[in-house]
């Protein structure tokens, strides 16, 4: 963290000190040159890791593509139905050619949905097609999905499933991924050769149905640290770098060569709320266990959530680097309830609150937090610690990092008691929120994994599940969104800010930012002049 | 063979196989590789799945016979992260950290010894002060500050050097270098520099000290006597005198310049091995740790022996006391 903040800092000095005067040599016109943050670690489509699938989002197209906003949109699948509850029938351009001229089959889709059902890995995309039952083909155009269970988000889910060649990738090895015979997509470039901890180079694909794509060739560089980034983008070597921390902004935007493009993510910073009867970290004011939780008492659960100042946090702390959250996924994302405002910061309602749960007092807290997730995740917490601390809620802080975090955040038997967090869902669905940060824990459904606490809202319960297997959208939205304000009402976690992704984009382009932070070169084009 | 040598080879084994149980231990006691690896909105039976796909279920001395066991046979397993063999995924990326390396080691002794050396004959002169003076800043300005500024001088302000990356390659017995390009040496210029700066710093202090030792010494006084050019005595009787501390630490530095380029090879986006432990460690990717840390072991047994070597060169009095 200080080596972070000093190179920051010593950056800032530099650049404020002299005075910028460079002019940069603008980068060929048909090219572009990324640096991004994160190295990705395959080539394999159909094995999961965030960064990777960024990548790989430029050349694999799936049924169904996610817009900016994350929601599902027609992509090789022009339309789909639903027959009944378990079956859907999915129409196919006619169109579509893979990137060897081979045009795009039934075939291609069912193998490619069964290989991401099976294949070996660590991470995989098992559990988004964990519903599916069957695929077949239903006509030259057209498949039809059978699901073990009614499954309304099937095509958010079959989002994240690339449709890759049959003929090109059955028994290819991992290498054939990279730039070889099995790197074959349907989408705007084509995957030319990844080189481990330093970059991707992609090239426009000649045989995208779409118009062109306005880049010959895209190279994503891997540069980790957060200040060389910065200067890559400032000495011109790169044209866009994502990521770019708070601290950095006005850099960016001072130096005459770049602006900042910021947009909302649906990456949610959120606190949990420890309901057991024994939470390990509350303590009376003494610093004693507590014998009865007073988490229980909601008046104590709404003190917390109007204690914390979150367009601070998201002005101050985070530099306007978040936006404030009132609940599980931010406006025009999946299941949005524009009704749930942030709680309001009232630090005399807190104390008021606390006053008539019987804790005039108030009592001990230890909340735990993250110190590599994001860049000023610890100062978040100690942020959150004060203002706690301010109402009566006498807080200490731990961080750590997340190889030690998460072991002992959740699981069989959590340790923590208040956790601070970050949650997104790939698909960008809120019932993916619901049911891992909200919903009961049960390790049999598969849901409440990171609800630590314990919390256990039947009528909460029965809402998700309610939404989550009804297949009019209407409807379902209108569940989801009921959903969120049983759990935000009830204060089950407290959403505090959702991060907003960062990039710093040369003079002479434009960049539309996507929810989950992917910089993608498809949404980066020219300025008109 | 030697005696010496095979015991050095025993040595080295029990070294590595003292350091996989510590990491064996040390990972299990930090957390759950899980936990990290299983994607924020996966639930439990996918956590589940991910526990069991990597054998982490099983109790910790039987995963580590079954590692033991493919050891043995060449395999030191495969990468939780990259899902690949770990040794595969290091040697990828070693040539880039051996290029830097040895640049740095290099410019450590094309810029340290002749520096030192002048320092060491002229003590009080004014460029004396300045070099040891220099070599001050060199010791105790933080790595990653210096390379910040190196790009903030020379990319961003000047624009003569790019500021990261590692620029063009060529293919030469299958493994790309960048040092055989053009583009690829401009490339490699900032971190070599930024990585040796230590170094250089380093090898001025070691050789001015041995020179100011040597010098007074009744055989420098007798060379003169003898009246040998000064340019003699210094390439002959004084440096190798002074090169065996240099060449024991010179050697030793080598090891870490390799095992740690870390934060050079980051500010430098360079895509080296030295960035994958930290990676590897931050994910608990314990065959990546223990691959690494093997190859490092490897690593600097090999240096020792390199550098024993040299002495015998060097030193007529150890050729004579291994000899008898």
């Amino acid at each position: 963290m200080t080596i972070r903040l000093q190179a920051a800092l010593a950056l800032g000095c530099l650049l404020a000190a002299a005075g910028l005067t460079q002019s940069v040599t603008p980068a060929l016109a048909e090219d572009l040159t990324v640096a991004i943050k994160a190295p990705i670690t395959g080539a394999d489509p159909h094995l999961l890791y965030s960064p990777n699938r960024n990548m790989q989002l430029h050349v694999y197209e799936a049924l169904v593509a996610q817009d900016n906003n994350l929601r599902p949109v027609p992509d090789l699948a022009t339309s789909w139905k639903v027959i009944n509850p378990t079956t859907w029938e999915f129409q196919l351009r006619d169109d579509v050619k893979f990137q060897d001229g081979t045009p795009l089959t039934p075939e291609d889709v069912i193998f490619s949905i069964h290989r991401a059902q099976t294949i070996e890995g660590v991470r995989t995309f098992h559990a988004y097609v964990a519903d599916v039952a069957s695929v077949e083909a239903s006509g030259d155009h057209a498949v039809r999905i059978t699901t073990k269970v009614p499954s309304p988000e099937l095509p958010a889910n079959l989002a994240t499933i690339a449709i890759v060649a049959k003929h090109a990738v059955e028994g290819a090895s991992s290498d054939d991924f990279n730039g070889g015979p099995a790197a074959i997509g349907t989408g705007p470039y084509r995957w030319v050769r990844w080189t481990p901890g330093q970059d991707v180079t992609l090239e426009r694909s000649d045989t995208y149905r779409g118009d062109p794509a306005p880049w010959d060739h895209v190279k994503f560089r891997f540069i980790t640290d957060d200040s060389a980034r910065t200067a890559a983008l400032l000495s011109g070597d790169v044209d866009v770098a994502d990521a770019i921390p708070a601290s950095l902004f006005q850099r960016v935007n001072n130096s005459g060569r770049a602006k900042i493009v910021s947009g909302t993510s649906v990456f949610l910073h959120y606190m949990t709320i420890d309901r057991r009867d024994n939470p390990p970290f509350v303590t009376d004011i003494d610093g004693k266990p507590v014998t009865k939780n007073p988490f229980n008492d909601l008046k104590v659960r709404q003190a917390v959530t109007h204690a914390i100042n979150r367009d601070g946090l998201a002005e101050r702390i985070m530099g306007g680097g978040a936006e404030p959250a009132g609940q599980f996924t931010p406006d025009g994302f999946d299941g949005h309830n524009p009704d749930l405002l942030p709680a309001s910061y009232d630090p005399d309602q807190s104390r008021k609150l606390l006053e008539e749960a019987g804790y005039p007092d108030g009592f001990g807290l230890t909340i735990h937090c993250l110190n590599d997730r994001f860049t000023g995740d610890v100062q978040t917490c100690q942020a959150i610690a004060q203002m706690l601390t301010a109402v009566g809620i006498h807080t200490k802080v731990e961080t750590m990092p997340s190889s030690v975090f998460w072991s002992k955040a959740t699981g069989e038997n959590p340790q923590f008691s208040s956790y601070l967090a970050i949650f997104g869902s790939a698909a960008g669905l809120s019932s993916n929120a619901l049911d891992v940060l909200a919903a009961k824990w049960d390790p049999v459904a598969g849901t409440g994994r990171n609800n630590a606490g314990g919390y256990d809202n039947p009528e909460l319960n029965a809402l998700i599940k309610k939404a989550t297997s009804t297949v009019d959208d209407d409807q379902r939205q209108e569940l989801l969104q009921q959903a969120a304000k049983t759990a935000i009402d009830d204060v089950a976690i407290v959403p505090i800010f959702f991060l907003k992704g960062a990039w710093g984009v040369r003079d002479g382009l434009t960049l539309k930012p996507r929810g989950d932070m992917y910089t993608m070169a498809t949404n980066i084009e020219p300025a008109a002049e | 063979m030697p005696f010496w040598f095979i015991k050095r080879l025993f040595g080295a084994l029990l070294i590595v196989f003292a350091m996989t149980i510590i990491v064996f231990v040390g990972v299990s006691v930090i957390g759950n590789p899980a936990d990290i690896l299983v994607p924020p909105d996966a639930d439990q039976v996918e956590r589940l799945r991910i526990v069991t796909a990597l054998g982490l279920d099983q109790p910790l001395w039987k995963q580590y016979l079954s590692f033991i066991g493919n050891a043995l046979h060449g395999d030191l397993g495969t990468s939780f992260v990259f899902g690949e063999p770990a040794l595969k995924v290091i040697l990828q990326r070693m040539p880039a950290t051996f290029e830097l390396a040895f640049s740095a080691l290099i410019l450590a002794i094309l810029f340290g010894i002749p520096l030192g050396l002048y320092a060491g004959l002229r003590p009080h002169g004014l460029l004396s002060r300045s070099i040891m003076a220099g070599s001050i800043l060199g010791f105790s300005l933080p790595t990653f500050w210096v390379g910040l500024m190196m790009i903030m001088l020379f990319a961003v302000q000047l624009g003569w050097l790019p500021s990261g990356g590692r620029g063009e390659t060529v293919d030469v017995l299958g493994v790309r270098w960048s040092f055989l390009t053009a583009d690829g040496l401009r490339h490699l210029i900032l971190p070599a520099l930024n990585l040796a700066l230590f170094k250089i710093s380093l090898v001025i202090r070691l050789t001015r000290a041995g020179v100011r030792e040597v010098m007074p010494q009744e055989y420098i006084k007798f060379a003169r006597a003898k009246g040998l050019t000064e340019r003699r005595i210094i390439s002959v009787h004084v440096l190798k005198n002074i090169l065996i501390p240099i060449i024991t630490v010179i050697g030793l530095e080598f090891g870490s310049l390799i095992a740690f380029a870390v934060v050079t090879e980051t500010i430098f986006a360079w895509p080296g091995m030295g960035k994958l432990i930290i990676d590897s460690i931050n994910s608990l990717d314990r065959p990546m740790i223990v691959a690494y840390l093997v190859i490092i072991v490897i690593f600097f047994t090999t240096i020792n022996l390199i550098v024993d070597f040299l002495y015998t060169v060097l030193d007529p009095r150890v050729r004579l006391e291994s000899g008898g």
